[in-house]
């Protein structure tokens, strides 16, 4: 008898033992996530699988976004537009889940390796970045749900970021400008002229940089996408955006001699001072930083950065003084309409959904609603045709709303627009210019590499 | 219980919840980076059998592989040759009751407890151009104002982040030797002093020999921790400025998680693992006949 306890307790021992291991490997997909808001939205309905003919069925969507801060505006207005939505559509149920973007990427990469059965709709980046999952078959083209109301409301050529193979895979949200901003009290200190050539932009630095402890214009290199910035602003300019889209479509090779005289002037532009000593040891935060306190006189920045340079808390500068410009022109070269920026977030449907009907509705109303929402806060540049409440838009916002309205074609950030290869190549090698001894040739080779596969 | 333990059957039941966590959690995982390592994939498409090219580009076509290789074997040099020593020099120091022994112990210890992250941040700050503690040092002695910048120059940016790399863990292979040193019976020191052997003497001829079987673990463990290190260079440089402070490590990141080259970012990950099991045995080997040596003593 005791030799069969004996058995038993050992035997019940190894099980339990066996059991919590298993447990431990199943780790729940949500664990990781903020689930702050998901409270908010619902209202603890139970599902019901039954198929009643009447009631429509009560289904719930897995959604997930990057803007995970609870200070981020925008996070408080996709909660508005979410509980709007369930209050019209009372049989679906919203699931949000938020995480950090770096962290966002690597979860969105990593669940779409599988099936993603747990994300419907969800947050991404178009042109390069989505197109890893249009070719994997990950996607649910929305052709079929657009309704011709919807596309009365879109705004002519913001949806390019978001089609291919002639199929439609999301709507746009809202749309970024690239700007030169300059603190005018600076300028004014080193007798400097506001630029709007590459000249007097050189010139300006040359100024500049004999005032003491501001540099002219903050680069933030140490972040490759913030080197990158400056490159391409450059290269707009000396090889224009019809033809740099092409290249980054790979419609053209990458071989356009401006390329290398763009690489040259960031070259010039290091060499006069203009982005301080060591630009490559201050990222992007500090650059920005730099700016709202006076200890830098340029940036070169999307349009969101308006919004810093009034609500930041650690900002000494007085915002009346910054004005929004249009990126230099380099004389005889490019076109003033050209700009960089344009559409590339938006929210997409996972083509394994269980309820691709509802998820692509919501998938829609949302990019409508959060676009309207980014710009009403002077965040974006809304791709939708509706009614906008402008009263609390910022004077910057506003200047910038006016150089977006004298452009036409637009570049988006190459390393959006490329494959995740060639633009961290990219990137890397902007960095490069930034340093002493810079190699253009190695520069344009180890593009040429990249691209032109 | 020695009838259970006799069993087989129970010792298989009792071994297997660690088993299963250890094949499931270190196993599993090497033989799937394993097979990635030979395909082509982007971690979401379809993947394409490569074969063993993954590896030969690595050595024939990367232009940072081999840069990186060799910037893991200095950092090695470094723990191997600097680290080891002092924090050897440390523990025998401190082991012979000096006065504050506790408190010197803690203080050298800080450094391993607290985040590779924040000692980034910390260095980086030394390091800094504009207002860093080195440069103001230098700019003291010279006597005119010294603008360097150490980390975002190719030529001293991976010295830089060795220097930090070999200061953190000097506290944590100190403590390794001073439980070492402690655990050696005091009867032989007292024999030795007898004897009338001098202080130097009893840490040649005596606590060195006893501690050899501590000294491997310590090799091993710096010299894996060298191979495979990342944390730290990853907040400093990230492995930049243009490549020039790459590891290994540094290198598989940037293909896995920005390249979105899984397959090869795989056989880099593969390729530090196999280095670290080839020195883990080399050092076996090597220690072999040492450690005999100890335990007859």
């Amino acid at each position: 008898m005791k030799k069969i306890t004996k058995r038993l307790v050992s035997l019940l021992l190894a099980a339990v033992l066996v059991f919590s291991l298993a447990a431990c490997g199943k780790n729940d997909k949500g664990t990781t996530t903020d689930s702050k808001d998901t409270d908010k939205v619902t209202e603890g309905k139970t599902e019901k699988n039954t198929d009643g003919d009447k009631a429509p069925e009560q289904i719930t969507l897995n959604v997930w976004h990057q803007w995970s801060n609870d200070t981020n505006e925008l996070k408080k207005l996709y909660d508005q537009a979410v509980a709007e939505y369930i209050e019209a559509n009372p049989h679906v149920k919203i699931d949000t889940q938020t995480l950090d973007t770096e962290a966002y990427k690597t979860k969105i990469s990593a669940e779409f390796a599988g099936t993603a059965s747990g994300i419907d709709v969800f947050y991404y980046w178009g042109a390069g970045t989505a197109r890893k999952l249009v070719n994997a078959d990950k996607l649910l083209p929305l052709d079929d749900y657009i309704t011709d109301d919807v596309k009365a409301k879109i705004l002519p050529g913001s949806t390019s970021a978001f089609e291919y193979n002639g199929k439609t895979y999301s709507l746009p949200m809202f749309s970024w400008y690239m700007t030169l901003f300059a603190n005018k009290d600076l300028f004014e200190q080193a007798g400097a002229t506001i630029p709007t050539t590459y000249d007097e932009l050189l010139e300006a630095c040359t100024k500049l940089a004999a005032l003491d402890g501001v540099t002219p214009l903050a680069a933030g290199a140490k972040d490759g996408w913030n080197a990158a910035f400056i490159y391409q602003a450059l290269a707009l300019r000396e090889v224009g955006a019809k033809n740099i889209n092409a290249m980054l479509s790979g419609e053209v090779p990458f071989e356009d001699t401006g390329y290398t005289e763009a690489a040259n002037k960031v070259i010039e532009l290091y060499n006069a001072g203009a982005f301080g000593k060591n630009p490559l040891e201050t990222g992007n935060d500090d650059a920005n930083s730099a700016f709202i306190s006076g200890k830098a006189a340029m940036r070169i920045m999307g349009s969101w950065f308006a919004n810093q340079v009034y609500t930041d808390a650690t900002a000494t500068i007085n915002p009346e003084n910054v004005v929004a410009l249009k990126i230099p022109m380099i004389s005889g070269k490019g076109s003033a309409t050209d700009y960089a920026g344009g559409f590339v977030e938006s929210f997409w449907v996972n083509k394994n959904t269980k309820y691709a009907d509802e998820a692509a509705k919501f998938a829609i109303f949302i990019n409508e609603k959060m676009g309207k929402a980014a710009y009403e806060t002077g965040t974006g540049f809304c791709g939708w045709n509706v009614e906008l409440d402008e009263s609390k838009l910022n004077p910057l916002f506003v200047q910038i709303k006016g150089l977006l309205g004298e452009s036409v074609e637009g570049v988006l950030a190459w390393d959006t627009s490329l494959d995740s290869n060639p633009a961290t190549i990219h990137n890397e090698q902007v960095q490069t210019l930034f340093a002493p001894n810079a190699d253009v040739n190695v520069f344009i080779e180890e593009h040429k590499a990249a691209i032109n596969q | 219980m020695d009838k259970m333990l006799g069993k087989k059957r129970y010792i298989a039941i009792f071994v297997m919840p660690a088993l299963l966590l250890f094949l499931c959690f270190v196993v599993a995982p090497l033989v799937v980076t394993g097979i990635y390592s030979l395909f082509e994939y982007d971690g979401i498409g379809t993947m394409k059998f490569l074969g063993l090219s993954n590896y030969i580009e690595l050595f024939t076509k990367d232009r940072y592989f081999p840069k990186a290789l060799t910037n893991s074997l200095v950092l090695a040099g470094a723990s191997i040759f600097i680290q080891i020593p002092l924090s050897l020099l440390l523990a025998i120091i401190l082991a012979r009751g000096i006065k504050g022994e506790k408190a010197f112990r803690t203080i050298y210890f800080v450094p391993v407890v607290i985040s590779s992250m924040v000692i980034g941040q910390l260095w980086m700050k030394i390091f800094n151009s504009q207002y860093g503690l080195l440069n103001i040092i230098i700019g003291f002695f010279t006597g005119e104002k010294f603008e360097y910048s150490w980390l975002s120059t190719p030529s001293t940016a991976f010295i830089a982040t060795v220097i930090p790399a070999v200061w953190q863990y000097i506290g944590y292979h100190m403590l390794i030797f001073y439980a070492g040193i402690k655990s050696i019976p005091t009867d032989y020191y007292e024999a030795a002093k007898i004897d009338g052997a001098s202080n130097g003497q009893v840490s040649l001829k005596i606590t060195l020999p006893l501690l050899t079987p501590v000294i491997k673990t310590c090799l091993l463990f710096a010299l894996t921790g060298s191979f495979r290190a990342f944390d730290l260079i990853y907040v400093m440089t990230g492995g930049g400025p243009n490549h020039a402070s790459e590891v290994p490590g540094t290198l598989m990141y940037s293909s896995l998680f920005r390249r979105g080259l899984y397959g090869y970012g795989s056989a880099q990950a593969f390729f530090i693992v196999i280095e670290c099991l080839v020195f883990s045995y080399v050092i076996s080997r090597l220690f072999k006949k040492a450690e005999e040596n100890a335990s007859v003593i």
